[in-house]
């Protein structure tokens, strides 16, 4: 391994001057930048270490639920918050890597390492998720949506760092579910995931609002717009359901690699948007209970 | 739709190859404290053969196995064995310590016979840390007595030695044909899976494997290679693939070449099956690879249960799972229209 500057700052400020600096290089959890750094793919002049920066938290003010990008799995699976009020978040931390992995892998690191397949972007993308940047002209807020620009590539400026993954608290009546397939059920990376929130409307069945997203089928995570613009307004149905499986299975661009074929994962994409959506009906109508 | 399906699968796997030298050495020394120590070259990888050597030795001089000291696999102090290979070494190293421990006891039981104020050693066996006289143990000496006076008194320390070969029978090198094996053990399998038949996905719910061991010196050692190799069927069967193109590996890291993790293993229901053989330690004669073999065919085979399609290009992802699936469909439907 080439040798390097290692720091730890101990408040945002600090990291920013040291991330400002040519060369430099965040250090979360560590899962992909130290595996990344043995095998040569990366070389960075300075590690800035992150793990001083009081950016373990979540918390809940005003409808709004704050995750400090120094999260990790273990402890978004282990919050109460997470668990009632972005439950398809806790389930998507449950697939991530293990046990280990959890322990160490970090929410703003999974985001930020902005990796086709990163498991916790399509659970924050259709909880219409914010991400917080520091940087040296100070903060700024940006859609999730906006933050992945290419595969293993996001938005942050040289010097910038993201900070806090923010979320709206959903409204009454709100089902969500993440699925993913994998080709294994422990460490490993998705060949399809899929998340899926409804909001139904006071009678239970005009869907109000509703979010469709992927990963590991496009360059980036994405949210299938034309799937979702086929429930918006109208009245859930099996058969709607159905079609905006179809949609959803026709606006994506999967690839063939050595986890699936393209075929396979628009075929599969279009079974786990209809069983994703399947389940945030039931559970938008009372009928299913979160992490079920 | 998620389908269920029990597949079967048998084998018949050979122990002891007969068609060049196989050979595996021992020498065994009978403390004076009754211990002993075995110096073997077999290695153990994991598997537990040094636990069941160390029981073949404690068991042919009669003592506890936790009174054996073993010195294993270093080519400066132990004397020769052809490799942990072709699940040989409880078959033929085996047989090499337990000739050791005879050849050690044999002195053991002449210095013991005139303790004993018997008239042959044949009159007397080992057992429980004693040496007695067959029919009335209540005539015995402690082993460790005996060899202290064996070592002390009669200036004959009880040392042995042992070696073990098959019968080593050239193949007639125009047919093949011969006698290449001096053994062979039987195992079944049963797979059940359950398919996603929309996704492909196979969760192989659980694997019974009843494996003939010969006899099995250390039942939960034998219990663990089967789960062991059951895992490595598993993954042969549903997961591991080299993949290779213009003769390049392209997946040469344990990211994108999957092997089943704890998470993957089902319920197993291992079967010990004895049916011993004359030419083996006490009968046994092997299990490490056989317990692997089973495993593939018998999920591939649940699975043609469960959907009606045969996956003959290991390893059954779902890829090639649900490409069977619509092809299935598509010929189904042709054959409505016609």
């Amino acid at each position: 391994m080439p040798s390097f500057e290692y720091s730890t700052p101990t408040t945002v400020d600090q990291a920013i001057a040291l991330l400002n600096q040519s060369g430099a290089s965040a250090l979360a959890g560590g899962t992909d930048l130290l595996i990344h750094l043995r095998a040569g793919i990366v070389a960075p002049k300075q590690l800035v270490d992150l793990s001083a920066l009081d950016l373990n938290y979540v918390r809940k003010d005003d409808g709004i639920i704050r995750i400090g990008a120094m999260t990790t799995f273990a402890e978004i699976l282990d919050s109460d918050v997470v668990r009632r009020d972005l439950p398809c978040l806790a389930e998507s931390a449950a697939e991530i890597g293990a046990v280990q992995t959890r322990n160490m892998a970090t929410l703003g690191g999974n985001l930020c390492s902005a990796v086709p397949s990163a498991d916790s972007a399509p659970p924050l993308l259709v909880y219409d998720a914010r991400v917080k940047i520091a940087g040296s002209d100070g903060e700024r807020l940006v859609p999730l949506e906006q933050f992945f620009v290419g595969p293993k590539k996001n938005a942050l400026k040289p010097g910038e760092l993201l900070i806090e993954i923010q979320a709206s608290v959903p409204l009454p009546r709100t089902g969500a579910r993440f699925l993913k397939l994998g080709r294994r059920k422990a460490m490993s990376l998705a060949v399809v995931n899929v998340a899926a929130r409804l909001t139904l409307g006071q009678d239970h069945r005009r869907v109000e609002n509703v979010r469709i997203a992927l990963g590991a089928v496009a360059p980036t995570p994405r949210r299938a717009k034309r799937a979702e613009s086929v429930l918006q307004g109208s009245d859930v149905s099996e058969s709607l359901i159905d079609r905006a499986a179809r949609a959803a299975a026709d606006e994506i661009a999967p690839i063939s690699d050595l986890r699936a074929t393209a075929t396979f994962r628009r075929e599969s994409s279009r079974v786990l948007v209809k069983r994703a959506l399947t389940h945030a009906w039931q559970m938008a109508t009372g009928e299913t209970k979160p992490n079920d | 739709m998620k389908k269920r399906g029990k597949g079967i699968a048998c084998m018949v796997y050979p122990i002891g190859f007969t068609s060049y030298p196989n050979p595996s050495a021992a020498f065994v020394q009978v403390n004076q404290d009754g211990s002993a120590v075995v110096l073997t070259g077999a290695t153990d990888v994991g598997q537990g053969s040094t636990t069941a050597l160390a029981q073949i030795a404690a068991e042919e001089l009669g003592i506890a196995y936790d009174a054996v000291t073993m010195v294993t696999s270093d080519t400066q102090r132990t004397p020769f064995d052809l490799g942990s290979v072709a699940s040989r070494v409880t078959y033929i190293t085996g047989n090499a310590v337990k000739r050791a421990a005879g050849d050690a006891k044999k002195t053991l039981l002449q210095v013991a016979a005139e303790m004993l104020d018997v008239m042959s050693p044949d009159e007397l066996e080992a057992g429980d840390g004693k040496i007695y006289v067959k029919n009335s143990p209540d005539r015995n000496v402690s082993v460790a007595a005996v060899a202290r006076e064996a070592t002390l008194v009669k200036g004959r320390p009880p040392i042995g030695e042992g070696s073990y070969n098959p019968t080593t029978t050239f193949l007639d090198p125009e047919t093949g044909h011969g006698k290449p094996y001096e053994a062979y053990v039987f195992a079944t399998q049963i797979a059940e899976v359950e398919v996603d038949t929309e996704t492909g996905q196979v969760d192989v719910l659980k694997i019974a494997a009843a494996h003939d061991c010969g006899k099995a010196i250390n039942p939960l050692l034998v219990e663990g290679q089967i789960e062991g190799g059951v895992a490595m069927g598993l993954g042969y069967g549903l997961m591991e693939e080299m993949v290779l193109e213009n003769g390049v590996v392209k997946n040469p890291q344990f990211t994108d070449y999957i092997l089943p993790t704890a998470l993957d293993m089902p319920l197993i229901e291992t079967a010990i099956v004895e049916v011993p053989v004359s030419t083996g330690p006490f009968g046994a004669k092997g299990v490490g690879e056989p317990s692997l073999i089973p495993t593939a065919p018998a999920i591939v085979n649940a699975i043609y249960d469960a959907i009606g399609i045969r996956i003959y290009d290991l390893p059954a992802t779902p890829s090639k799972i649900l490409a069977a699936l619509k092809e299935k469909e598509r010929a189904n439907i042709l054959k409505e229209e016609e």
